[in-house]
């Protein structure tokens, strides 16, 4: 019998041990949909804004002070350009990696996790945010499966193999004794 | 003899009277002379008895006997009435006497062991609870909250300077302050709830619709198995 027919006959038989359901069991999971993904991004991005304008207008005002020249000007602007792709990088990726949400997903109440309910490795979380990127730049089109994936998962999770769940980062799950679900994904 | 000599007076009885009188005449000068300078002497003595006659009789039992049965009787009573009837009354009203005795009352300490006592009283108490159940006290009241006079008094409490020192130190106070916290953290918790709760709808109905639209079999977002694997064993029978 093949590893994938055993894990098959565990999950089964794990549903049909406890078919009952348990009235001390925690409620069941459940995936977070687009809209409330939105609204988290719509919150992140609002930080994000607000840190870099103020940072930007502190630095913009000192410079003031110095009169310099055009093309200094420029290069701080570049420079600006940078640090500000740089904090919205390391603003997900920290988050995600640390705490499994960001202060958006927070509010909203939903994290971010990998497959297998440990929290995202840093090289997921990046990969995850190139994800998103790349599911920007269709006009948000890569985003469009999560209305259709048993999972609510888009591009960028399946890249990075992570699902989006509901309830609070603080505690992580353990790591399952079971057998990885993303083995046993058929996509 | 003849009636005129019987009638002629014997002139040594005229002159034995005469001088019997002036004897008694200056007797009796003497005598009150003599009377006068006796009591002179005897005055001071004669008072110092009379006091001590008095003072025994005054801590004799019999003297605080004889006074209570004269204060208990019949005649004290009609006394009294008599008195009250009579002029006594004017007398204490006129000329001010009436307010120097109330005056006295009011600024002695008699006045505040009268009220001790008077407020500690059970029926005082019962009064007070009787009068404050009655219905003239409830109209009364009734009345005085219609009228005008709460409205002086919140008048006068919104001018007041007092009154606006107290808002702000209760305004200030850390168990408001607390307690507005605590009150602004639960709307805001409030709010937050609600907007998840509505984005959980709205996922769904999005995405009802996009499975409408492209004819797919409709889903509510549950997962199909567990999110997480379940750690159970496998079942007996399974190789």
């Amino acid at each position: 019998m093949t590893d994938a027919t055993i894990r098959a006959a565990q999950r089964a038989a794990g549903v049909a041990v406890t078919g009952v359901a348990d009235p001390l069991a925690p409620p069941p999971l459940r995936y977070v949909g687009l809209v409330t993904r939105v609204v988290a991004m719509v919150i992140d991005a609002a930080i994000l804004n607000i840190v870099a304008v103020i940072t930007g207008v502190s630095v913009s005002l000192v410079l003031g002070i110095f009169n310099l020249p055009e093309q200094t000007t420029k290069v701080v602007a570049a420079i600006g350009g940078t640090v500000f792709a740089l904090w919205v990088v390391v603003y997900f990726v920290g988050f995600w990696c640390i705490n499994a949400q960001t202060l958006g997903d927070r509010v909203m109440g939903f994290r971010v996790q990998q497959s297998d309910g440990r929290r995202l490795k840093p090289r997921r979380a990046v990969v995850r945010f190139g994800g998103m990127v790349l599911c920007m730049i269709p006009l948000g089109a890569g985003f469009l499966p999560i209305l259709f994936d048993d999972r609510r998962r888009g591009l960028h999770d399946r890249l990075a193999r992570s699902v989006v769940l509901e309830g609070s980062g603080d505690r992580p799950h353990e790591p399952p004794h079971g057998p990885d679900l993303t083995v046993l994904e058929h996509e | 003899m003849s009636r005129l000599g019987l009638l002629r007076p014997d002139r040594a009885a005229l002159s034995v009277a005469g001088t019997a009188a002036g004897i008694v005449r200056i007797t009796a000068t003497e005598c009150r002379e003599v009377a006068l300078i006796i009591a002179d002497d005897l005055r001071p003595h004669v008072g110092r008895a009379v006091l001590g006659a008095v003072d025994f009789l005054l801590a004799a039992a019999t003297t605080q006997e004889a006074l209570r049965r004269i204060v208990a009787s019949d005649i004290a009573r009609e006394a009294v009435a008599e008195a009250v009837r009579g002029p006594v009354v004017e007398v204490l009203l006129a000329d001010g006497v009436a307010e120097q005795i109330a005056l006295r009352v009011v600024e002695g300490p008699e006045l505040a062991q009268i009220l001790d006592v008077t407020l500690a009283s059970e029926s005082m108490q019962r009064t007070i609870a009787g009068a404050l159940d009655s219905p003239g006290v409830e109209r009364i009241v009734g009345e005085a909250v219609e009228g005008k006079l709460i409205d002086q008094v919140v008048r006068a409490l919104l001018q007041s300077e007092e009154l606006w020192v107290l808002v702000t130190e209760v305004a200030e106070s850390p168990q408001v302050t607390a307690a507005l916290s605590r009150q602004t953290a639960g709307v805001a918790d409030q709010i937050t709830d609600e907007v998840r709760e509505r984005s959980r709808d709205a996922d769904d109905w999005v995405e009802r619709t996009a499975h409408r639209m492209l004819r797919r079999r409709n889903r509510t977002g549950q997962p199909p198995r567990p999110a997480l694997p379940p750690s159970a064993e496998p079942p007996e029978g399974v190789a």
